[in-house]
């Protein structure tokens, strides 16, 4: 804490790799980030093209790393859409902080949606001071009619009966039969816009989690929409977590008997959704209720380690009109544990 | 007009409600070094908490230059001129 020097600001090379790493081993969560005990989950998540996608602060003189930020891109477009997944900068003499590191960010990416999810509460005051817009992710469940529940806690069973829906979901297992069925560019416009790559990346290469990505089906050829789930088992118990939906937010009020299925045929306690951007009567079509502070029932969300509690999720975005946001953005659904 | 030892004694205060402390005393010298929970974020906190007390505002090469509790008073000063 003694030196005081200039702070630069710039992104990282392939070459600080390690050093960033180091600096997460120091200063993250006493050294236990998965990006600390995993070399190549870090590598998965944060390069990109031989482009490593932190951006950091370093002592001009001492070349100490003071704080960074990492990032993932939701596309490939010259103008991208930017999510944050690592934000820390350390107490230091220089008043090097994460205003100026998230500004130049921002100027220097010129990306069209700047956006994270999994916003510590504690940090949300940065990002309304900077003007952005924080919110918290809606947290919408929708229970089995079970005796006993082994994962979720259910003081009141609240299962609303809805049934029906015009369309079903038909499995997507292969990136062919994704970009065969569905086509990304249609939803250019979206914010953000994730493209092939993207759903490529993080769902049929997951380097840790096995996703599985559906079509709404219509009866057409083409789909309109996606929806990509995850499986958890736990205590000899699964559940299933949407984490992802591309397409027209409408479709999935058309989905209720399909979620029915899934929940029955998978044995499911509940599946959940958090998100931003459907509206409520959509997910209430779908069958869903949302869980609001005072439920009682408790609908967990971490299981690596596994936490029996209600956790909300806080985000924030530069432009909240038409904004989307779900649990598969940043790193909201990163693994904890290679297995 | 606001003097400069009553801007002073608003400003320890919002030291105590930031950082929890009710026994917390702060001079011009006191600077993160001297507060273990003076980070960049309760540095803003405490920028935010002073701007809704003095109705001022700072930009962001200001807020970088706030290193002292003597400094923060100061540039609220400036403010209120």
């Amino acid at each position: 804490m003694n030196q005081t020097e200039p702070v630069v600001i710039r992104h990282a090379d392939l070459d600080d790799f390690y050093r960033v790493q180091k600096f997460l081993a120091e200063y993250w969560d006493d050294g236990n980030h998965i990006f600390v005990r995993s070399s190549e989950y870090f590598k998965y998540f944060q390069i990109v093209d031989g482009c490593f996608n932190v951006y950091l602060g370093e002592g001009k003189i001492s070349k100490k790393i003071y704080g960074i930020c990492a990032y993932v891109i939701c596309n490939r477009l010259q103008e991208t859409d930017v999510q944050l997944n690592l934000l820390r900068v350390i107490k230091n003499n220089n008043f090097f902080d994460s205003l100026q590191l998230l500004d130049y960010m921002k100027k220097d990416l010129n990306c069209r949606i700047f956006s994270a999810c999994g916003v510590r509460p504690k940090v949300k005051v940065i990002y309304d001071f900077q003007g952005y817009y924080t919110g918290k992710l809606d947290h919408y469940y929708r229970l089995a009619d079970k005796e006993e529940y082994k994962i979720a806690v259910v003081k009141k069973k609240n299962i609303p009966q809805i049934e029906g829906g015009k369309y079903s979901l038909r499995s997507l297992p292969s990136f062919e039969d994704f970009k065969a069925r569905f086509n990304t560019s249609r939803y250019r416009h979206h914010k953000p816009y994730k493209d092939d790559w993207c759903i490529e990346h993080r769902y049929y290469k997951s380097m840790a989690r096995t996703y599985q990505v559906y079509g709404i089906d219509k009866g057409k050829d083409v789909y309109d929409s996606i929806i990509v789930l995850r499986e958890v088992c736990h205590n000899n118990a699964k559940i299933c977590k949407i984490v992802d939906f591309i397409g027209l937010d409408e479709d999935i009020g058309e989905l209720s008997s399909e979620f029915q299925r899934l929940i029955d045929e998978n044995d499911y306690e509940y599946i959940d959704f958090y998100c931003t951007g459907i509206s409520h009567s959509i997910m209430e079509k779908a069958g869903f209720i949302l869980r609001t502070s005072d439920d009682e029932n408790i609908i967990p969300q971490l299981f690596e380690p596994f936490v029996q509690a209600n956790k909300d999720i806080y985000f924030f975005t530069n432009d909240i009109n038409g904004f989307h946001m779900y649990r598969g953005d940043s790193d909201q659904d990163r693994a904890n544990i290679i297995k | 007009m606001v003097n400069r030892s009553e801007i002073m004694n608003k400003v320890a205060q919002i030291f105590r409600d930031v950082f929890d402390d009710k026994e917390l005393v702060v001079n011009d010298n006191t600077c993160a070094n001297d507060i273990d929970d003076w980070d960049s974020i309760e540095h803003i906190n405490l920028v935010l908490a002073i701007e809704k007390e003095f109705s001022i505002k700072f930009d962001m090469n200001e807020i970088a230059r706030l290193k002292s509790v003597g400094e923060i008073v100061r540039a609220i000063e400036l403010k209120l001129q």
